[in-house]
């Protein structure tokens, strides 16, 4: 009886002093080299401004970039009427982008909703003719084309995770990135862009130009 | 008198065993409550006594980028009676291999704020001359990071060569963020030190700095401001520029919570505990009162006979129980202090200050009569029947059997015995059924709120995280390699999914919030209404009750010098800060914060989240410019040890009440049933049997009674738990079948009655069966 007692009791004890009981998991190790760096090179940032330090896969396809004129000539899907957006705090136009359907693309829709964006860029190059902004996400360098000349409405996405918007045609900018898409109407657009730029001078932020965008699909 | 003094002497001796019980019940009980009443209300003037001394103001701002101008502005207000200005440094660190979760912050020790000087037991020690290359900080580290007198601590300054390593030289009491409940630590250093750091800090370009330069500004309310504290917060926010560089804000009382907050769990938990053990130590005193009574019906007919008065007789009984009570209360209350004592030393290293005790007579004292009055009463109440008693009927009397129709089946038998004593004899068992309630009620909800908290605290993380995730990265700058980063959480585990989380300062309609911000808003936890878009904003139910809002009003939302108004989409849980916050989408935030900078933090759910830890120490030891955390926080060990230890104390104390309702209860039913004992005996059953039998009959009461605590527990217990953690800004709790809410209480409070009835049914065995016929009163 004695015996049969203290059995229960202790089973009681048992039950509380091992409720919390939890088995440690083994220490693998540390990452192997190639992990940390799997061979290929990057190519140099043209960062400006504030970056976010986003990064791209290194993976190096340098023997698919294709080289073209133009994305307008660049083969993939289109997604079109991606998104519009307003240039500038005070832009009432909707402008609509066409986006190609790749990863790149992609990565950037998932940030956008149907809700307006109020994205700021810091980098306006009006002698080039372009806007520039690193943008945030996790982006590989699978699709990108060497780019000769650019359109005005080219939207690229540059290593490092810059994403440029050329306003204007541009010639001659030799750039390998990653096509994103163009906008569909083009007459008017570098007023729009120069506009917001002037208007936006002395912008508490230091903000050059402001871009409003809204997904579309 | 003389006879009643005698009378009253021998009763006491008759009745030893049983006033030892109710003495040592209430002992117990007046130990717990005074005790943890002690440590709560000298815990919270402690503290507040100290943040007042060392000037903390009605509210204190921290800023970042500001200089000393922004005092001015601030002094102008005319509900502000004045400020202090208290300069400090952000910097992250190092400890011991351990990095902190977040920034700590460096303070010039030059005798403006009178810090005290203290060891590792909280004594206090005149106040030192702080060298150069050494630090003073908070006792709390000990605890967070192992840290002690002669350990090096690292603060990042910067990028390139920017580690300023110190020296721990002592501690000092932090009544701001001494708390290891508080993630921000302070340390103190001195002014060679400071301008050293300051240098390399300013020296340090954009991109390499670590460090950053702030303040504190303590606001202090003029006596005739009509304001609240809410409209006062909101009066500086609106009528200053200093929300532009504001880090974040805290009221005195919200300071006060997160340094109280451990202690304040323990004595919570410790007074509500003895108040159920205040209801079982009325029905135990109850139950042994009304078998007294019945046992000595005679001898007080007899005795009335004799001349001795009812009223005297009580009188007796009265005093008695009621000296037995009074003097069990005031041994528990003498050693309450001690106790006390033991709990603030034990404490130290978690409130990061030693909390100065003094007997809280002003609330003990009404307490300690109020009980006493209770019982009282109650024992007056009880003693009534000793009035009632006829002298010559109760003599004439026979002791009346009563007669049950239960058949005995010779395969059950122990058990048949068990429920026939049962039924014949029920009033005797009513005590012990809803003691074994009471203690069930109690243990299932302390068990549900353990099984909730999870073993490594999971479950309260989870309400104070603004989303699930095992795993943290934020980058401050563009050298960060996130794509390797990224591969090396994938080395340790896959991830399963990952989003961006800022956590940023605005204000709504004025008042100083955190706003969670999400890249994907689907991670929110919303309690009810719709999750928030680009127009519209969460709230938790603490920001709701704060600025009496409901879904679909509009608030205006301003940082960074912008305002915009959203809607009140819905109600969310995010305890963090007490519940203080609010949740936007990007775009929504978009409209009054740069979403380009650096306040981005990764987060990650992994395949195999106990890996997290893992990777977390690889990243921490490979890169710079990024703080990696896991999804818990310094304090949380904190309380997942309290808990885990109330939980064995609550047991503890509880089998010690069971041992003692027992030993009463079988002492005085074993008085009753000798005849009955030697009946059965002399019918051929083992004392084994009867003993089974007789602790059987305990089982059977006390399962019934455990069944029922639980039942209230599970129809009530969820509504309790979460009217309790509203007060810590937890808005919502659920709970299911657990083992240690449900199972572990079914199974210990039976089987505790059980084995201690087996235990001490005992004496069964030694009484001869000739003997016990003779024992019989007829």
């Amino acid at each position: 009886m004695k015996k049969i007692s203290a059995l229960i009791l202790a089973l009681t004890v048992s039950i509380t002093a091992l409720a919390g009981c939890d088995s440690q998991p083994e220490d693998p190790g540390t990452p192997p080299t190639n992990i940390l760096n799997p061979g290929n090179s990057q190519s140099d940032s043209d960062n400006n401004g504030n970056n976010t330090g986003n990064s791209t896969n290194n993976t190096d396809n340098s023997s698919d970039i294709s080289t073209g004129d133009s994305a307008s000539k660049y083969d993939g899907e289109l997604l079109e009427n991606a998104v519009s957006v307003r240039i500038g705090n005070g832009g009432r136009k909707d402008w609509y982008i066409n986006m190609y359907n790749n990863a790149a693309s992609q990565t950037m829709l998932g940030y956008l909703t149907s809700s307006e964006l109020r994205f700021p860029t810091y980098n306006y190059d009006g002698e080039h003719g372009f806007v520039s902004q690193s943008v945030r996400g996790s982006y590989t360098r699978d699709d990108e084309i060497t780019v000769e000349n650019a359109k005005a409405g080219e939207l690229y996405l540059l290593s490092g995770g810059q994403l440029r918007f050329y306003f204007k045609d541009s010639a001659g900018v030799n750039i390998t990135a990653t096509p994103i898409g163009y906008y569909v109407e083009t007459e008017g657009l570098a007023d729009a862009v120069v506009d917001a730029y002037t208007s936006n001078l002395g912008d508490t932020w230091g903000v050059d130009v402001y871009f409003n965008i809204t997904k579309r699909i | 008198m003389g006879k009643y003094r005698l009378l009253l002497k021998s009763t006491a001796q008759k009745q030893k065993s049983g006033i030892i019980g109710i003495f040592l019940l209430v002992s117990v009980l007046a130990l717990c409550l005074f005790s943890a009443l002690t440590v709560y209300i000298s815990g919270t003037n402690s503290v507040e006594t100290e943040m007042n001394r060392l000037g903390f103001g009605d509210f204190t701002i921290w800023t970042s980028g500001q200089s000393e101008d922004i005092k001015e502005e601030l002094e102008n207000i005319p509900d502000v009676e004045r400020v202090s200005y208290q300069p400090l440094i952000f910097a992250g660190y190092e400890i011991n291999g351990g990095y902190s979760d977040n920034e700590g912050q460096l303070i010039v020790y030059d005798g403006s704020v009178d810090y005290r000087f203290i060891n590792e037991d909280g004594e206090e020690l005149p106040t030192p001359e702080i060298q150069t290359g050494t630090v003073y900080i908070s006792p709390a580290l000990q605890s967070m990071f192992d840290v002690k007198i002669g350990d090096t601590i690292q603060f990042e300054l910067s990028h390139s060569n920017g580690i300023k390593s110190l020296t721990v030289a002592g501690y000092f009491a932090d009544a701001f963020m001494g708390s290891s409940m508080i993630d921000m630590k302070s340390f103190l250093i001195c002014a060679y030190d400071w301008s050293e750091i300051q240098s390399v800090i300013e020296e340090a370009s954009i991109a390499d700095k670590l460090g950053r330069v702030g303040a504190m500004f303590h606001i202090f309310k003029s006596e005739n401001s009509a304001l609240s504290d809410l409209e006062f917060q909101r009066k500086i926010n609106e009528s200053t520029d200093v929300s532009l560089y504001t880090e974040f804000t805290y009221r005195k009382d919200s300071i006060l919570n997160y340094m109280l907050l451990l202690q304040n769990i323990l004595s919570g938990f410790l007074i509500a505990f003895s108040a159920v053990l205040l209801i079982i130590c009325i029905v135990i005193t109850g139950h042994s009162l009304s078998t007294v009574i019945e046992q000595e019906k005679r001898d007080m007919a007899v005795l009335k006979t004799m001349g001795m008065s009812g009223s005297g007789l009580r009188g007796v009984y009265l005093a008695l129980y009621g000296g037995t009570i009074s003097a069990g209360l005031l041994l528990g209350l003498e050693f309450s202090f001690l106790i006390a004592e033991l709990l603030a030393k034990a404490m130290i290293t978690s409130t990061g200050m030693l909390i100065e005790l003094s007997f809280p007579i002003v609330v003990i004292l009404p307490i300690l009569l109020g009980i006493l009055l209770v019982f009282a009463a109650f024992l007056f109440i009880r003693t009534a029947r000793i009035l009632k008693i006829a002298p010559m009927q109760t003599i004439r009397e026979a002791t009346g059997e009563k007669s049950v129709k239960s058949p005995l089946s010779k395969r059950f038998l122990t058990l048949g015995i068990a429920v026939r004593e049962l039924r014949s004899e029920k009033r005797k068992y009513i005590a012990l059924c809803v003691i074994s309630a009471f203690l069930a009620l109690f243990l299932s909800v302390i068990g549900k709120m353990g099984t909730w908290l999870g073993p490594n605290g999971e479950g309260l993380m989870n309400t104070f995280s603004v989303a699930d995730h095992d795993l943290g990265v934020q980058p401050f700058n563009e050298t960060v390699p996130m794509d390797e980063i990224e591969r090396v959480i994938n080395w340790y585990s896959p991830v399963l999914e990952t989003y961006e989380l800022a956590m940023q300062s605005v204000t709504v309609n004025g008042q100083e919030y955190t706003a969670n911000v999400l890249n994907d808003t689907k991670w929110f936890h919303v309690l009810s209404g719709e999750v928030c878009g680009g127009e519209s904003i969460l709230i938790t139910d603490t920001v709701a009750s704060e600025l009496q809002l409901s879904i679909g009003d509009t608030v205006r939302v301003a940082a960074n010098g912008r305002a915009e108004s959203y809607t009140v989409s819905g109600i969310y849980q995010c305890a963090n800060g007490m519940g203080s916050n609010i949740g936007m989408s990007l775009a929504g935030y978009s409209k009054i914060g740069n979403i380009t900078g650096y306040i981005w933090c990764y987060h990650y759910i992994l395949e195999n989240g106990q890996m997290r830890d893992f990777a977390m120490k690889y990243l921490q030891d490979n890169y710079r410019g990024i703080d990696v955390h896991t999804n818990s926080w310094s304090g949380l060990s904190g309380i997942v040890f309290v808990m885990h230890a109330l939980i064995v104390v609550i047991y503890l104390i509880a089998a010690l009440f069971v041992l003692v309702t027992v030993a009463l209860t079988v002492s005085k039913l074993l008085q009753s049933e000798t005849a009955k004992m030697a009946i059965y005996k002399s019918l051929g059953l083992s004392s084994g049997a009867l003993r089974l039998s007789f602790a059987l009959r305990f089982l059977i009461v006390v399962f019934i009674g455990t069944v029922i605590g639980l039942l209230v527990s599970a129809l009530f217990g969820d509504i309790a738990i979460a009217s309790l953690f509203k007060m810590f800004g937890i808005c919502e709790f659920g709970s299911g079948f657990s083992v240690l809410g449900t199972i572990l209480p079914l199974v210990s409070v039976p089987l505790l009655f059980f084995v201690f009835a087996l235990a001490f049914s005992a004496k069964l065995k030694r009484v001869s069966i000739v003997k016990l016929i003779s024992e019989n009163d007829d």
